[in-house]
């Protein structure tokens, strides 16, 4: 309390004084700005400055309106003409909602895309396994070979996102081993000497090759069944075909998507260009 | 009140489909306050002209943009930053001194009150003068920040969003513009009538006390 009447000496807050003028003191601090005025007469004087002075702004007369300031619709001409583009402008939320809302909706089919390609790819393959298991009865060499298949897919889709048809053309019927040549490296085999690779590959183990990291290959290579496109499931030519459609409808959605960003910019643009800044 | 708002509300929305007659029903109601805001920002009866019907133009073009339900603070905006614009032109071209001094605003004035007597009208009309000398020589945030607070009589609230600041720099751009009107007008308190003049032994007390330069 004495610290604040301390600080409350001269010079005076002038913040203080003209709050309180208008009643913006907290009822705290008024009554003791209050305490203090009663026994500070220059204080006093000063807030009876501020007051009087308050008063003769208010005081001061109003000036008549010379004239009319009403608007004669040659003056707003201008303003009639670049109207329609004024009252475009309200409908630019609509074109940046329906932007937004195909991004969703391309969001979501790319969302399932990938689940067709990793999820449902997944299920697939134990259908049509149980198909070609008289054909192909080496488990681990399927999933060794899945696993790579869809590395080269995602690949496939995160560089080609714009194209579909490229990346459609680049799908490996599901459920069929990557027919690699002998000595051509893997995408997950990639950083293995090819010098190393290749006896490997060729199916002839040597002694010493302990230090070479046992790759897939040694393993998929051989199997590269030449029947593969007769055992080719009729479910998974239906799949593709699905996703030949999923990728259509995300181009269409992708164009939508900049369709309507784009005229709703051109909108804002013009609706902004219409009014003076104020 | 709540009809006046409600009417507003009717003829602002007229006006935002170009019906130029419901705007004008809006000038007529506003052209007096935008006038003298103009007129206290300036202290030129023509400039504050310019400036009140460039606002009004202005608020027509843009009316569109307007959603809320203060037309008033956002009109008054308007004016404000007409009243730049119009001191910048002005500025550009010199001619018209805008500091030309108190004798400035001389325009035809409101007769004066019934209960007044001509001597208070006059006395009235001097300290008129001496104040808006005053006022344009603040800094222009203060100036509006102070008149819109005692001239036009807006709370801190409208006067924030008028200005669009925080109601805390509404309050120190009033307290700083009131002190710094003050001490303008008590280095010329000779001229000025009694009721200015009765502390006018103070000035060492108040000079540079608590406003910051």
């Amino acid at each position: 309390m004495l610290d604040w009447l301390k600080s409350y000496r001269h010079p005076l807050k002038e913040a203080e004084l003209s709050a309180y003028l208008d009643g913006r003191l907290s009822p705290d601090r008024s009554r003791r700005l209050e305490e203090h005025l009663r026994s500070c007469d220059p204080c006093r004087r000063r807030l009876a400055d501020l007051r009087a002075l308050a008063e003769a702004l208010r005081e001061m007369p109003e000036a008549p309106v010379s004239r009319s300031f009403a608007l004669t619709p040659e003056q707003v001409r201008g303003v009639g003409q670049v109207r329609p583009y004024a009252s475009v402008g309200r409908l630019y939320p609509v074109f940046r909602n329906a932007a937004a809302a195909a991004l969703l909706l391309l969001f979501a089919s790319v969302g399932a895309d990938i689940f067709l390609q990793s999820g449902g790819g997944r299920d697939e393959p134990q259908a049509t396994m149980m198909s070609a298991e008289k054909n192909v009865a080496v488990p681990g060499t399927e999933s060794g070979a899945m696993a790579d298949e869809e590395k080269g897919e995602r690949q496939a889709f995160g560089e080609n996102e714009a194209t579909p048809a490229t990346s459609t053309g680049g799908l490996v019927p599901p459920g069929v081993p990557l027919p690699a040549p002998p000595g051509t490296p893997l995408p997950g085999a990639e950083s293995t000497p090819l010098l190393v690779l290749s006896p490997v590959a060729l199916g002839t183990p040597l002694p010493g090759a302990g230090l070479t990291p046992l790759p897939e290959l040694a393993l998929t290579a051989p199997e590269t069944p030449p029947a593969a496109e007769a055992a080719r499931p009729a479910a998974a030519a239906e799949e593709e075909e699905d996703r030949v459609w999923l990728r259509a409808l995300e181009g269409v959605l992708a164009g939508l998507a900049l369709g309507f960003l784009a005229v709703a910019l051109f909108v804002r643009v013009r609706s902004r260009r219409a009014g003076t800044p104020s | 009140m709540q009809d006046r708002t409600a009417d507003e509300a009717l003829l602002v929305a007229r006006s935002k489909e170009g019906d130029l007659a419901a705007f004008n029903v809006l000038v007529e109601t506003y052209q007096g306050r935008v006038y003298n805001l103009c007129l206290r920002m300036l202290a030129s009866p023509e400039a504050a002209e310019d400036a009140a019907q460039e606002a009004f133009l202005a608020a027509y073009r843009n009316i569109d943009r307007f959603w809320g339900t203060a037309f008033r603070a956002w009109l008054l905006r308007i004016a404000v930053n007409a009243c730049t614009d119009e001191l910048r032109r002005r500025r550009r071209r010199p001619q018209v001194s805008l500091e030309a001094g108190p004798a400035a605003v001389d325009g035809p004035l409101e007769p004066p009150d019934r209960s007044a007597s001509p001597e208070e009208w006059a006395l009235r009309q001097e300290v008129s003068r001496h104040i808006q000398g005053g006022l344009i020589r603040l800094p222009y945030d203060q100036r509006a920040a102070v008149v819109l607070c005692d001239v036009q009589g807006l709370s801190y609230e409208e006067i924030a969003e008028t200005l669009a600041v925080s109601v805390g720099t509404v309050k120190s751009r009033i307290s700083r513009g009131r002190a710094r009107l003050r001490r303008l007008l008590l280095e010329e308190a000779e001229l000025l009538p009694g009721r200015f003049r009765h502390n006018i032994d103070d000035r060492d007390i108040e000079d540079g006390a608590g406003a910051p330069p």
